[in-house]
């Protein structure tokens, strides 16, 4: 009897761990808005595809995610800050449970500020750039210089004491600035100008967004400082240079992190781009008398990180 | 005069309308015109302050005055009509003024404003801030993202209306100049084609003026005029008619005229000849003795009076009636003018009694002469019928001047003869005092 019962009880939890298994479940919530979202959350499903056809991986609005339902979901993957943001609300009221949700495609800023509401595990692949690899672009790319200026709004304050280290170990001098609002912008960027070399771009839209962009490198172009970005767009409106992670490295990379979720090992921590792209303005580089190669800045950092 | 008057007149019929219609189009012209020229001026305010807010984007961020100042300068430099340029940053701080620019408008907002004034129109225009397309994925839906204003600052620029003025007199001018080209071309062709009718009219009148103030000759010439040839026909013929009615009014005027002159003098004729006889009356006879009487008085002429009275008249009318009478006298006064030379005179003193005058005949002469009147009278019966009656005269004759030199004087010692005839047995022709010459 208690042979049998046992024997009944182990057959049941195997075949638990079977259709467990054969019915892993993967939601993908994207954000609405930039093509970037999509872009990414297919990369993370055929990833996952291609690692193991059994998956269940279904890309979906964030906001349907969000209305629960997700009880036999094994990882939820958002796509996006408006993603992670509104399902941060969800899980603080309990919609969704505990399931172990993976941030990705944010900024590390926004991640940091919504993690606590999480009731269950959470971890991300942010799109910030490590602050050594940054230093270490400026190195490669501008010998000569060593006065790095960042302007820093209230969301990345944090990072601070990041670049400050990085700076010192590559031999640089991180110059840190703080910007409260609008009115701070120019004064401060005046003074940054007029103290630095170079100006480091950092994703926090206090600082940086499609307001002033032009006026801050109109400003640091007319002061022949090399402004340092951190997304393709920039290099496009006029940024010399520009470190980022293209939205298929951000998204195989969030697949790699998506299945080791699944393999139920412990959470990894946060998770910083591993891959990534320099991208030049050649225009503007070869106007203030710089010639830069994309790839070779790229190998060089590469070679750097052993990879 | 009249002519002028009425090509004048004429001509106003024809342009009164035309100086309306020149009037109204210039209105319309200047009106339309002076509106789309505002509506231009405001357009060109608006595209100079946008491009001047672009340009002042960056000036305006990095609060840059030497760079705003030079913008504005350069715009206020650059168009005559820009009156004063300011800057304002977003919040309405004045960050520069250049020229003659209007106060800081209380209220700014996010769409462009245009106040109206009397000198000029001050636009306010806010400086947009250029957003460039960067990464949603960085700022999407992030609490506590602020999203930056849209408007990093304000234009404010005063265009000046002077220009719109001027635009305005000028285009007053041109739509006068057109009118009154309109006009003058009006009246030119006006005049052209009023000449076709107005001058045959003029024309006309003036000869009906010359044959109402009595010219009958005067005539419309058919060349004169070709458009209206029926209407001086007409005339003419009317003309012709009127002249025609009054030659034969003056006529008929004539023929009375010398009517009455004929019966005057028949009249005056009549009163101073005998009724009867046909010889000249007492009367004339008087008349034609004074004459002479005059003449021999002033010439010293001879002149003799002879009086003859018919003798027995009184028995020839008792016996063969008054008509037989009359008959007899009538006889007797032409066998005595037939008797006389052409520049005696006869004449009838009344009944019976006549009288000779004659000049320049002194008294033998004369006194023959009488006698064969005498001779004659008693030669010749008066014929009546198958009768024939005798009828003698007595004669008494006497020469000027006697005691008495005048006519009546003369004639009395004429008649004294012819009493002294009478009573010698008549027949006879008698002289004053003695001397007698019997008859044979």
């Amino acid at each position: 009897m208690h042979l049998y019962l046992r024997g009944l009880l182990i057959l049941l939890l195997l075949s638990c761990q079977i259709l467990r298994a054969q019915a892993a479940t993967v939601w993908i919530a994207i954000s609405e808005g930039s093509a970037d979202y999509g872009a990414v959350a297919e990369e993370v499903r055929n990833s996952l595809l291609r690692a193991d056809a059994q998956v269940d991986v279904s890309i979906r609005p964030w906001t349907e995610v969000a209305q629960g339902g997700a009880a036999q979901v094994k990882l939820i993957v958002s796509v996006g800050s408006p993603a992670f943001v509104g399902l941060a609300e969800a899980s603080a009221s309990g919609r969704i449970g505990r399931t172990p949700l993976l941030a990705s495609l944010l900024p590390r800023s926004v991640f940091e500020a919504q993690r606590r509401k999480m009731t269950g595990p959470v971890t991300a692949v942010v799109l910030d750039q490590p602050a050594v690899r940054q230093m270490a672009l400026l190195r490669y790319a501008f010998p000569n210089m060593r006065r790095v200026g960042v302007m820093l709004g209230p969301d990345s304050l944090w990072s601070q004491s990041q670049f400050d280290k990085a700076a010192a170990d590559l031999g640089l001098q991180a110059n840190i600035y703080t910007v409260g609002g609008d009115a701070d912008i120019y004064p401060t960027l005046r003074r940054v100008l007029e103290e630095n070399d170079l100006l480091l771009a950092v994703p926090d839209t206090t600082v940086y967004n499609g307001g002033t962009i032009q006026n801050v490198l109109l400003a640091s172009y007319r002061q022949r400082v090399p402004l340092i970005g951190f997304s393709p767009a920039y290099v496009r409106a006029g940024a010399m240079l520009a470190l980022y992670s293209t939205p298929r490295q951000i998204g195989s990379q969030t697949a790699r992190m998506a299945r080791s979720l699944l393999a139920e090992t412990p959470v990894p921590a946060l998770q910083m781009p591993a891959e990534f792209v320099v991208s030049v303005n050649v225009n503007v580089a070869r106007s203030l008398g710089f010639r830069l190669s994309e790839d070779a800045l790229r190998l060089q950092l590469q070679g750097r990180e052993g990879m | 005069m009249k002519g002028l008057g009425f090509r004048n007149h004429m001509l106003m019929l024809a342009l009164l309308p035309a100086i309306l219609v020149a009037t109204l189009l210039s209105v319309i012209y200047v009106s339309w015109n002076f509106h789309e020229v505002e509506v231009a001026l405001k357009e060109r305010g608006r595209a100079i302050a946008k491009q001047l807010g672009t340009a002042a984007e960056y000036g305006i961020f990095s609060g840059s005055r030497e760079i705003l100042r030079a913008l504005a300068d350069a715009a206020h430099k650059g168009d005559p009509d820009i009156l004063g340029v300011a800057i304002l940053s977003e919040r309405g701080q004045n960050l520069v003024r250049v020229g003659d620019s209007s106060p800081i408008p209380l209220e700014l907002g996010e769409r462009e404003s245009v106040l109206e004034k009397a000198d000029r129109i001050v636009l306010v225009v806010p400086v947009n801030r250029t957003v460039l397309p960067v990464d949603d994925i960085y700022s999407d839906a992030v609490p506590g993202v602020r999203t930056t204003s849209r408007i990093s600052g304000y234009v404010v620029l005063d265009v000046s209306r002077q220009r719109l003025v001027e635009v305005r007199n000028t285009q007053m001018l041109i739509g006068l100049d057109i009118a009154l080209g309109g006009l003058l071309l009006g009246v030119w062709l006006a005049l052209r084609m009023a000449r076709g009718i107005t001058r045959p009219l003029v024309h006309i009148i003036d000869v009906v003026e010359r044959i109402g103030r009595g010219e009958l000759g005067a005539r419309v010439i058919p060349e004169e005029v070709r458009t209206l040839e029926s209407l001086g026909h007409n005339i003419n013929a009317m003309a012709e008619r009127v002249t025609l009615a009054h030659g034969e009014l003056q006529q008929k005027v004539e023929q009375a005229t010398e009517e009455l002159r004929k019966r005057k003098e028949e009249a005056e004729l009549l009163a101073r000849m005998d009724v009867l006889t046909g010889i000249p009356n007492r009367r004339a006879f008087m008349q034609a003795a004074d004459q002479e009487v005059l003449r021999a008085q002033r010439y010293g002429n001879p002149l003799t009076v002879a009086v003859l009275d018919l003798d027995h008249f009184k028995t020839i009318n008792d016996t063969f009636g008054h008509a037989t009478g009359d008959h007899v006298l009538v006889d007797r006064a032409n066998l005595l003018a037939a008797s006389v030379r052409e520049v005696d005179t006869v004449g009838r003193l009344g009944g019976e009694e006549f009288a000779i005058l004659m000049p320049g005949t002194p008294l033998p002469e004369a006194i023959q002469a009488i006698e064969r009147i005498r001779q004659a009278f008693e030669q010749n019966p008066v014929s009546d019928g198958d009768q024939l009656i005798r009828a003698t005269a007595s004669f008494g004759v006497a020469e000027y001047p006697g005691a008495d030199p005048t006519v009546d004087g003369l004639l009395a010692k004429a008649d004294g003869a012819l009493y002294v005839a009478k009573a010698r047995g008549r027949n006879r022709v008698e002289i004053p005092a003695q001397k007698s010459i019997d008859g044979v």
